[in-house]
């Protein structure tokens, strides 16, 4: 009775929620209730056959390939999050100084985050390019040192990868730590000072303290996003050479759209939806700790 | 409430009158239209649906191309006035990506009426059994106009079911200043290679592409001149790479790849080149040879010669040839007959192609072009040669999965995977495990 009139009194806010949770439900719920279900089965692109069978996981669970694209995930993730962190945290602190010139730093890191990943992927790839127009390898060159293969050493052709991600992504992470380095309240800093506080440890005894959340935040959004990138990795390196750089996002792509197994591409997907939730709950965890 | 509800009310009334005077001018006679989005007369009684490469349409950047599209569609727009095409692109670079929602589309039972398909993609839709035959569409004379190697894809079982519009195949560039003549074997680059590293001279003696689907796309050439095959295509398709004489032509044709590394031939950098690359290192005077499309020649000056392919023996010859066709899922026949002619009159009849495809820089797939003065230069007369000994990629849904894993498996050559054996070996029993599942 008393949960009916709660439903009565609240009638309006549920009326006004249900065109996001209509939206929430169809592209995203659905979708993704329909990629696990896609998992169970081993149905291929163009093929109206197919049956519900545990055959996909085997096969993507016993591949060997799965290992090694599994530590190419976790080398560009775990990387490209604590520098794309750490990076966005100086860029940040670098803002609030507000020196000359830092609206053109602010435009440059939004310009970064706003160009399309296979932009992002195209331009970096002439920067690296062992070919006649490869900036950088053309510039080293130039200065007596030899030239550096990025894309063909399987190290660096990784490396070249995490680079290029970072530069896409600092921007965001930087801003969103500017906005919050600049809801701190003055007097905290006043207050510090008085009490004798060096620079050093007013950022660790106030500034970080306080920036915990966002940095929290940031890491969750930062680590979904890198876990999803394929885009620019597609269009620097397109996995290669061999599997090299290719991440959880890629297999499912090449699985899916090249190799139609739309079942094993599943897999991939849900391996995929599985390491962000991972992610996800260990930083929650802490946030709630702290 | 009221100062609300009374101008929502006028506009909603005035909306509906507008509406209603467009539905009254429709039924006039309209003037046919022509953009990157629709093709005809609006209201014609025949509408179809296309999905065609952005850069086979209006919207291509190129300005030549551009009108020619709109002079060609125009033309046929005025001659078929109860036609109306309403178009969708493909843009540029989603070829995978279009091609799998066309066929998921097509196989739901909503495809377009005809379609821009990928030479390579063709089996696929096969499968499907998407496709409908134009065989009552099209005159017997038009159909024998066609190269051998188109057949392997636009037909099955006798019927033809695509008109392949354009194509493009591979030549062995060599630099005259390296050598007067181009080497002919393996065993001639590896000669090659080590005068020019003898000479102390800063080029690389040879350069294949060994990114992307031009990885696959060069290396296949070098495995079908051994007289081997992919897939047994009177078996349903099987997959037969892994056995036998096509397995050591296999592994020959890999070992090939890793020797040109291990003796300097080539640089490990080809594993991120594709076409554009090796042209750019021609540009550049920083190769001596190298294996690239026929598009790439144009880019060349005197400098540079062109050939066939080097194969593991002189007598051997082979080449590939890619391209896009146009396949036809109507199953209405006034709807048919219209798309092929549409497809005819702007891409695939003798003079659409004469005059379209050296806008491209694609390579004509009839033969009767060839005829022609502009088509008898030493160039084309090198790509009728390539052409005669060309193979299209195999019709069926397994290839993309093959190509794919020959990329792969390059790729991790170069990088320093030295057990060949094993690696065709497990991309046999990938492609062999797929294969027993579709069945």
């Amino acid at each position: 009775m008393l949960q009916l009139k709660r439903i009565h009194k609240n009638r309006w806010i549920l009326i006004w929620m249900l065109p996001v949770v209509t939206v929430l439900a169809l592209f995203y719920l659905i979708p993704l209730l329909d990629a696990i279900r896609l998992s169970f089965t081993n149905e291929r692109i163009g093929s109206s056959n197919f049956s519900y069978t545990l055959r996909s996981y085997t096969k993507v669970l016993t591949d060997p390939d799965l290992l090694i694209v599994l530590r190419n995930t976790l080398v560009f993730v775990v990387f490209t999050v604590f520098f794309q962190l750490f990076l966005g945290l100086l860029v940040g602190l670098l803002l609030e100084t507000r020196l000359k010139g830092m609206g053109l730093l602010k435009v440059a890191m939004i310009t970064a985050w706003v160009v399309p990943g296979v932009i992002a992927g195209i331009t970096w790839n002439l920067l690296y390019s062992s070919a006649a127009w490869g900036v950088i390898n053309n510039t080293i060159e130039f200065f007596g040192i030899e030239r550096i293969s990025f894309m063909t050493q399987p190290t660096w052709a990784l490396t070249a990868t995490i680079i290029t991600n970072i530069w896409r992504g600092t921007g965001f992470s930087g801003i969103m730590q500017y906005g919050a380095l600049r809801q701190i309240d003055p007097q905290l800093y006043e207050a510090a000072s008085i009490d004798g506080a060096t620079t050093m440890q007013r950022f660790f005894k106030v500034t970080l303290p306080l920036l915990k959340p966002m940095l929290m935040i940031n890491l969750i959004l930062i680590t979904i996003s890198t876990v999803n990138t394929y885009d620019a990795i597609w269009s620097l390196t397109q996995g290669g050479p061999g599997i090299a750089t290719t991440v959880l996002s890629l297999q499912t792509y090449k699985t899916t759209f090249l190799r139609l197994q739309i079942g094993q591409g599943a897999v991939y997907a849900v391996l995929m939806i599985l390491s962000s939730t991972i992610f996800t709950i260990i930083y929650l965890r802490k946030l709630k700790e702290q | 409430m009221r100062k609300i509800i009374l101008p929502i009310l006028i506009i909603f009334i005035v909306s509906v009158l507008l509406c209603s005077c467009g539905e009254k001018t429709s039924q006039e006679p309209q003037e046919p239209v022509v953009s990157s989005s629709a093709v005809g007369t609006p209201g014609a009684p025949i509408q179809l649906r296309a999905l065609i490469g952005d850069w086979n349409t209006t919207a291509s950047t190129d300005e030549a191309r551009k009108a020619y599209y709109e002079k060609k569609m125009m033309e046929w727009a005025k001659a078929n006035p109860d036609v109306y095409i309403e178009i969708d692109v493909i843009p540029g670079g989603t070829t995978a990506q279009a091609m799998t929602k066309l066929i998921t589309a097509a196989s739901a039972g909503n495809p377009h009426d005809f379609a821009n398909i990928d030479s390579q993609w063709v089996g696929n839709f096969h499968e499907a059994g998407v496709l409908t035959s134009i065989d009552d569409f099209l005159p017997d004379s038009e159909k024998s106009q066609y190269f051998d190697f188109t057949k392997a894809v636009t037909e099955r079982d006798g019927k033809l079911y695509n008109l392949w519009a354009e194509t493009g195949t591979l030549l062995y560039y060599y630099n005259k200043n390296y050598t007067k003549e181009a080497p002919k074997t393996w065993n001639d680059i590896f000669s090659l290679s080590e005068k020019i590293h003898a000479s102390e001279e800063t080029v690389t003696p040879f350069l294949t592409p060994a990114k992307g689907t031009a990885a696959a796309f060069c290396f296949l050439p070098f495995y079908w001149a051994q007289g081997a095959i992919l897939f047994d295509p009177s078996d349903n398709f099987k997959p037969v790479f892994g056995k036998g004489g096509n397995r050591q032509a296999m592994i020959d044709s890999f070992t090939f790849i890793q020797e040109i590394i291990d003796t300097g031939a080539t640089v490990p950098e080809i594993v991120g080149y594709e076409h554009k690359e090796l042209q750019a290192e021609a540009l550049a005077g920083r190769v001596a040879t190298m294996i690239a499309g026929s598009w790439v020649a144009s880019a060349l000056d005197e400098t540079w010669g062109y050939t066939s392919l080097p194969m593991q023996k002189e007598q051997q010859s082979s080449n590939i040839t890619g391209g896009w066709t146009f396949g036809f899922l109507a199953q209405d026949d006034k709807k048919l007959q219209a798309a092929v002619d549409f497809v005819q009159a702007v891409y695939t009849s003798e003079d659409a192609m004469a005059e379209r495809l050296p806008l491209h820089g694609y390579i004509p797939t009839r033969k009767d072009l060839f005829d022609r003065e502009e088509f008898s230069t030493p160039f084309y007369k090198q790509i009728y040669k390539e052409l005669e000994v060309g193979s299209a990629r195999p019709a069926t849904s397994l290839y993309p999965v093959v190509e794919s894993l020959i990329e792969e498996s390059i790729g991790k050559i170069i990088s320093g995977e030295t057990n060949i054996e094993s690696l065709v070996d497990k991309m046999y029993q990938e492609v062999l495990s797929q294969y027993n599942e579709m069945q």
